[in-house]
């Protein structure tokens, strides 16, 4: 009796992992009205991307380990000016900012979040659509704002565009992984690891999400400079602004 | 003993694979009974009615996702709470009660978003008397701020009748979204009727 | 400065028999100067905390009033002296529960919810100083790596369990309980220990200043008396503490208020309380910090939070009217008859607060008395015409 159980329970445990990798979701979406003219002539500004990295431990407590932070960030850091070098486009950095202007960045990069986790659970997640979103998606629509408002962002008078960038990894532990298979058999759903993506160029007039790549689950590891390249690379996939040369590559 | 090894693999595998529910579609034209009790409306634009209720009382739609644009229809009984509880233990919702004035239902639902969202800045900014579904009642508007730091703003219409709260809700981000679908979300408003 | 070995001397002579040897107990340990983490694991903390600050200096949940930061930080410079005080940055968020943590990095967050509870200025030393004296000892890298450790274990243990219910063994649960609580016990044990050395060090801080000691275990007592108070209004028994958010990090029990006052009298310390600095400083802000604890549906807990600030006097005007809105937003029809008088008196000692003529109003009203509740809500319109309810309450006088 209770083998038969087991048994159903280990198949159960691979028919759901099994679900993950299988399951259709989009990625990234391109607005079906953006064209760029003169690639050389736009210029992005770019605002500090958010870094998180960490280890989660067997309880699920996120630990922070600065090696592994500093290690991202430089890697990140350097695999986004290999970007923009391979993309050929003009990157800006972003003035100082403090007080007010500080804080009004911060609304805007919480309004990115929500939007981002709105496109994951709501378009690109088939199985979750909104109705009103699997219309326009019959028509190919991808409409998603900030609003006109963005004009006032920090830096914002000398850009076209401003690309928004958020990494949040949670390394699991062996131990993690190995709770993972086992709560499997109990009946206890256990997430291993969080490896949290969202990129996003947005239209520094409109407001308009102009192109945005996001996913929970993002492959590359930023601890290494390959997996950092691989992150960023995954990150600016499709990034419209490409050049034909980079795009080949 | 083992009878609920079977569901709970099921409630498993539905945290791993694409959920399977469908929210359902509100189309424009289209009159519907919302939250289960005798309040009707007529949308005039496509709305989404998600598939999980926030509360046994109350109905939720949106446009673009609960965090861009988020109208809430309640239909809340004599002590009852507006949303499902979080914490009924220790942290439990205040409750609609049957002698309640229209002018104290902005305080009811500051108390809920609070103690429910974690809610820690919340101002009402206006209250003013309003119909709702002929009903006399308030309208009231409010600003706040949650756990993902966000500003929103919100506004809804609320009356009692027969003992029964009706209220509609609406909030979204203050950039660009709260002015987006407030139009919207008024025609919902001035469409509703309530039976009894 | 006050020779701190007079201090020490004096905690000898005063020392209880049931209280661990006082040698070393009183002694404010050299300042080593702004601390640079060192390994892995500090370093991690470290940056997190760096990331956690960038957050908080855009947040929309602090506080920014200068005369409000000005003060508390001056209360946590008095005890800890300008050079330790150097190395915080003091953030006051607004958040209702009783709280307040300090990181690694140097940066302290003190609720707001805090702010409302304290009394005085001895009070509020004891929690902040009881804090920094965490961040000296190097506590917050400590408990994390052992909050680690406890929880690996303790989510091993919430699996296991459940396997071994699921496959039937009978006395999984008991075995279950068991692990648990040996693990939940061990992380509170290694915590006792840090906290006996940061409230030994937090009694020297205060003693050091002239503060009153012994207001630390009043601020314990009180928390606890809340917690149980709290849980009487939801009818339900208490006795456990662990849903008070600062204790979730600082594990307590009555014996170690018995304790602390045991400890506070071997320190000679000072009896200054400050308690009229502190409801000057609070002025400002203690109406709007009733009002986000009046709206937690907490009847019992509030009410003791009311009682307490009155510190054994009459209720001052606005404690009266927060109990009066207490009792309205509860709103049984006899609470309701309780307000009344409550808004009343408040109106009678105090003429300039309006807002209960607006409570009182309602409250007749509700209780069915019309041209009574009427004549109040004029009243309270006369003063605040542009009032956001304005349109809504002038509905109901009918005019």
């Amino acid at each position: 009796m209770n083998r038969k159980y087991l048994a159903l329970a280990l198949a159960g445990a691979c028919v759901s992992v099994s679900a993950v990798s299988a399951q259709a979701q989009e990625r990234s979406a391109v607005r079906p009205d953006f064209a760029v003219v003169d690639r050389e002539a736009v210029r992005v500004i770019v605002y500090r991307p958010r870094v998180t990295v960490g280890e989660q431990s067997t309880g699920g407590l996120f630990e922070p380990r600065a090696d592994w932070n500093d290690q991202a960030r430089q890697f990140l850091d350097a695999a986004l000016v290999n970007s923009q070098q391979a993309l050929g486009h003009s990157v800006i950095a972003p003035p100082e900012i403090s007080g007010e202007q500080g804080r009004l960045l911060n609304q805007y990069q919480a309004l990115f979040n929500s939007v981002a986790d709105s496109v994951i659970n709501y378009q690109f997640f088939v199985g979750n659509r909104l109705e009103t979103k699997k219309r326009d998606n019959r028509n190919s629509q991808f409409d998603w704002s900030l609003g006109p408002g963005v004009r006032n962002l920090p830096g914002a008078e000398g850009a076209d565009y401003a690309l928004f960038l958020t990494t949040t990894d949670h390394y699991g532990s062996t131990g993690r992984k190995v709770l993972q298979v086992f709560a499997a058999l109990g009946g206890v759903g256990v997430q291993s690891g969080v490896h949290a993506g969202y990129a996003g160029l947005v239209d520094l007039k409109t407001g308009d999400i102009l192109w945005i790549n996001a996913d929970k689950q993002m492959g590359g590891d930023v601890r290494t400079p390959d997996g950092a390249a691989r992150r960023m690379s995954q990150l600016l996939e499709d990034f419209p602004l490409a050049s034909p040369a980079a795009a080949a590559n | 003993m083992y009878k609920w090894i079977a569901p709970a693999l099921a409630a498993a595998a539905l945290t791993f694979s694409a959920p399977g529910w469908a929210h359902k579609l509100m189309g424009a034209g289209e009159r519907v009974e919302v939250a289960r009790s005798g309040m009707a409306l007529t949308p005039t634009t496509d709305w989404n009615k998600l598939s999980y209720r926030p509360g046994k009382f109350a109905e939720r739609w949106t446009m673009d996702g609960e965090m861009l644009n988020d109208v809430i229809f309640y239909t809340v009984p004599a002590n009852e709470p507006l949303l499902r509880e979080v914490d009924k233990r220790n942290r439990p919702l205040p409750q609609f009660q049957a002698n309640m004035l229209a002018v104290e239902i902005p305080q009811l639902l500051e108390s809920t978003k609070r103690i429910a969202n974690d809610v820690a800045i919340f101002t009402t900014t206006s209250s003013t008397p309003a119909k709702l579904g002929g009903v006399d009642g308030v309208k009231f508007t409010y600003q706040f701020v949650g756990t993902d730091e966000l500003r929103r703003n919100g506004e809804a219409f609320a009356a009692i009748s027969n003992g029964t709260l009706y209220m509609i809700s609406y909030e979204a981000p203050e950039i660009h979204y709260f002015d987006k679908d407030l139009e919207n979300y008024r025609k919902l408003v001035e469409s509703v009727s309530i039976a009894g | 400065m006050r020779p701190l070995r007079h201090l020490v001397a004096a905690g000898l002579c005063l020392a209880a028999p049931s209280v661990a040897s006082a040698a070393e107990d009183f002694t404010i340990p050299s300042w080593t100067g702004a601390y640079q983490p060192q390994g892995e694991d500090e370093r991690g903390l470290w940056r997190e905390s760096d990331e956690i600050e960038r957050a908080m200096v855009d947040s929309e949940l602090v506080i920014r009033d200068p005369a409000l930061n000005a003060f508390v930080r001056g209360v946590l410079c008095r005890i800890i002296g300008d050079v330790r005080c150097n190395s915080v940055r003091l953030y006051v968020t607004r958040s209702p529960s009783f709280n307040a943590s300090m990181y690694a990095n140097g940066m302290m967050l003190v609720n707001s919810g805090l702010l409302l509870r304290m009394r005085n200025e001895a009070e509020l030393a004891s929690v902040l100083g009881h804090e920094f004296a965490h961040f000296e000892q190097r506590h917050t890298l400590q408990g994390f790596k052992n909050r680690r450790a406890g929880s690996d274990l303790a989510a091993w243990a919430a699996v296991v369990g459940a396997l071994a219910i699921s496959l039937g063994s009978t006395n999984a649960t008991y075995q279950y309980t068991d692990l648990r609580l040996n693990i939940y016990g061990g992380i509170a044990r290694f915590e006792r220990k840090q906290e006996t050395d940061a409230n030994v060090l937090g009694f020297a801080y205060m003693a050091h200043a002239g503060y009153r000691p012994s207001a630390a275990s009043d601020v314990w007592r009180a928390v606890m008396n809340e917690a149980d108070q709290s849980a009487e209004g939801r009818k339900r028994r208490s006795g456990r503490y662990d849903n008070v958010a600062f204790f979730a990090s600082h594990p307590t029990n009555l014996q170690r208020a018995d304790y602390l006052s045991q400890l506070a009298n071997r320190v000679p310390g000072g009896d200054f309380d400050g308690a009229a600095n502190y409801r000057a400083a609070l002025a400002p802000w203690r109406q709007t910090f009733l009002e986000d604890q009046l709206k937690l549906n907490d009847f019992g807990g509030t009410d003791y939070i009311i009682t307490r600030l009155a510190g054994g006097e009459q209720l001052t005007p606005d404690l009266l009217y927060a109990r009066a809105e207490l009792y309205r937003g509860r709103g049984h029809p006899r609470d309701l008859q309780n307000a009344i008088p409550l808004y009343r008196e408040a109106i009678e000692k105090d003429p300039a607060l309006v807002a209960a003529w607006r409570g009182l109003g309602l409250s007749l009203l509700r209780t069915g008395q019309m041209p009574e509740g009427k004549a109040a809500l004029s009243t309270f319109l006369e003063h605040q015409p542009d009032t956001g309810d304005a349109p809504m309450l002038r509905s109901l006088i009918g005019a």
